[in-house]
């Protein structure tokens, strides 16, 4: 997948920074490893979120699994199709499946997440 | 088609040691003309009194997956708790669940809600099985 330009967390989630403005997603590791995705519980818009803190949850047919932030800041987006086809995330993790949009408070926070090189070697161990 | 579709019983989940086959809906499954078997007093006084707490079929309002212990609400209280839950392939990909709930909140048609994560959840009580291969 295009995943070249991203930002990646310890939890397995992803960034696309674009200047202030950041989406996040999970990766197509995690999408994997959670199994079939029936249900997406995200933030509501205007919230204010903390880099790492738990935001939402994802579950699988299997399991529940809760949903952090890679960094701070506030939602101005939520995907909402994920609500009737939350399958997206599995099927485009980097893409229709993105979970939502945020304008980033602090983009020094860039520098504590992985670079794809960095993310790959914990994402296969 | 899953096992909770067609409305069968997973021991530990809608059949437990705290739940009676009467209260798990399988009378069928009893043969209460024997004279004698270990619980058969128990289980005649249950369904002559008929104020048990019973399995019941849920469809639920919205997709969040309600799970094996999430609370029932009735009117303002606490009836009973899921016991399984999932999402149905064979009937429409509605979302699925059984509860036991107390005996006023399980007829077919009553407006429930299940708790999850501290938000209710709409459901209503349906007949079960879920679903019923066309003859």
């Amino acid at each position: 997948m295009a995943s070249q330009d991203l930002l990646f967390s310890k939890e397995h989630e992803w960034v696309r920074l674009d200047g202030d403005s950041a989406t996040i997603g999970i990766t197509d590791y995690a999408q994997n490893a959670l199994g079939d995705i029936v249900y997406v519980e995200l933030p509501k818009v205007g919230a204010t979120i903390e880099q790492f803190g738990n935001v939402g949850v994802i579950e699988s047919v299997k399991a529940v699994s809760d949903l952090f932030t890679p960094m701070s800041g506030e939602v101005v987006e939520v995907n909402e199709s994920l609500e009737s086809d939350p399958a997206a995330v599995n099927r485009e993790p980097y893409g229709a499946g993105w979970l939502l949009k945020i304008r980033v408070s602090n983009s020094d926070q860039a520098k504590s997440l992985l670079s794809r090189a960095e993310y790959e070697k914990i994402a296969t161990d | 088609m899953l096992r909770l579709e067609a409305g069968m019983p997973l021991y530990g989940h809608e059949l437990t040691e705290e739940i009676t086959p009467v209260q798990a809906g399988l009378q069928w499954a009893l043969k209460l003309e024997k004279p004698e078997f270990v619980g058969k007093e128990a289980l005649e006084e249950q369904l002559e009194q008929d104020r048990y707490s019973r399995i019941v079929g849920l469809v639920m309002e919205s997709r969040a997956p309600a799970r094996d212990g999430y609370p029932v609400w009735y009117e303002g209280g606490i009836v009973g708790s899921v016991r399984s839950g999932s999402i149905a392939p064979s009937v429409g990909n509605k979302n699925i669940a059984t509860a036991l709930v107390a005996r006023e909140a399980a007829a077919v048609g009553t407006r429930l809600e299940v708790e999850i994560r501290g938000k209710n959840h709409a459901a209503t009580v349906v007949g079960m099985p879920f679903y019923k291969r066309p003859k």
